[in-house]
């Protein structure tokens, strides 16, 4: 009687243990579902995407409102172009917002914020955001400043 | 005499719809601003002008370049909205003026820099353009630079935004215009502390 309540209780915890690693696994790949609505397609066209992926987070005052679905190479313009869906329940930004890649902390991982303009009209399902911030690219930095150095000197 | 009314419109109708798709036509203003630059410049290292001369002058040229309502719209981002009508207006005045200003009297300051525009700009849809260019200086490395313009209606391209080197200066002023209305309390207050300092590219 003793040993099965003790086999029972080992389980229990062992199945909860698993439940625990499998929401992490969700939460940290992003997998996770950002809204009960639906969603709506944005793009935005990039000069730069250096280290983006797909699922990546879409924020808005740090709030997550959508994950990157594509990233694609537009060759027209020679930019990058970030597929994103966004949830519904954040059908709010203007057709001026402006999306920028951001790093969580210094070494973290890329993800996209978004910041509402003031234009009257929303972005609908289907439009593009063309007012962008670049990823920041640590070499070109490094790059810049060394060439300003010498050029100093 | 409605026929003939009917098709200038028509005419004009189309030459603005062409002009929304026309790579070359977004460079124009552009160009055109550079240039009368230079020759004010010119006439100012001639004696012909004096400094003051030259900042009005500047000013006066490049100011019909930006969509002034537009780019204070962008400014005051999410404020914006919850703006009055009144205050959008005082707003949109304090932004061209302080911005016009700064730039004229940064240009005025010139140190033999050269803009190189590209060939033709970039249409992202009818009525957005991006144009390339890149900042010329002796013993320096050239600077990128992206004009972000929009066609408008009997006004042709105007500049909404620029990019210089990676830094999108539209969302820099917002992310300024939101520390304000934070420190101050108030977009009332964030508009009457408003001020605006160029980006020196020595």
């Amino acid at each position: 009687m003793y040993s099965r309540r003790l086999e029972f209780s080992v389980g229990a915890f062992v199945l909860l243990g698993a439940l625990c690693l499998a929401f992490l696994a969700l939460e940290v790949s992003g997998l996770a579902s950002t809204g009960d609505n639906g969603t709506y397609r944005l793009s935005a066209r990039f000069d730069n995407v250096a280290g983006l992926t797909t699922r990546a987070k879409v924020s808005a005052a740090g709030v997550t409102v959508g994950r990157v679905v594509g990233i694609r190479y537009d060759k027209a313009t020679a930019a990058a172009i970030i597929d994103m869906d966004i949830s519904q329940d954040f059908a709010v930004f203007s057709e001026d917002t402006a999306a920028s890649i951001l790093t969580a902390g210094l070494l973290g991982e890329k993800y996209i914020g978004l910041s509402t303009g003031g234009d009257p009209n929303n972005l609908a399902d289907g439009d593009m955001i063309y007012d962008t911030q670049s990823a920041i690219v640590l070499e070109e930095l490094i790059g810049k400043f060394l060439l300003n150095m010498s050029s100093e000197k | 005499m409605k026929i003939w009314v009917a098709t200038v419109v028509a005419c004009l109708m189309s030459i603005g719809a062409w002009a929304q798709k026309d790579p070359k036509a977004a460079v124009e203003p552009l160009k055109i601003a550079r240039d009368a630059f230079y020759q004010d410049v010119s006439k100012f290292q001639a004696g012909q002008l004096t400094e003051e001369e030259l900042v009005v002058r500047i000013s006066e040229k490049f100011a019909p370049l930006i969509n002034d309502r537009t780019v204070a719209l962008r400014v005051m981002g999410k404020f914006a909205r919850q703006a009055t009508e009144a205050e959008r207006d005082r707003f949109t005045d304090r932004l061209e003026a302080s911005l016009v200003d700064a730039y004229a009297r940064g240009l005025a300051a010139y140190g033999g820099e050269r803009l190189v525009l590209s060939q033709e700009g970039v249409i992202l849809k009818p009525g957005r353009a991006v144009v390339e260019a890149r900042l010329e200086s002796r013993g320096r490395e050239a600077l990128p630079i992206q004009f972000a313009l929009g066609f408008e209606e009997g006004k042709g391209w105007m500049v909404e935004n620029v990019v210089i080197a990676g830094i999108n200066l539209g969302l820099t002023l917002r992310n300024q215009f939101a520390d304000l209305v934070q420190s101050t309390g108030s977009v009332t207050g964030a508009i009457d502390s408003w001020s605006f300092e160029p980006v020196s590219a020595k």
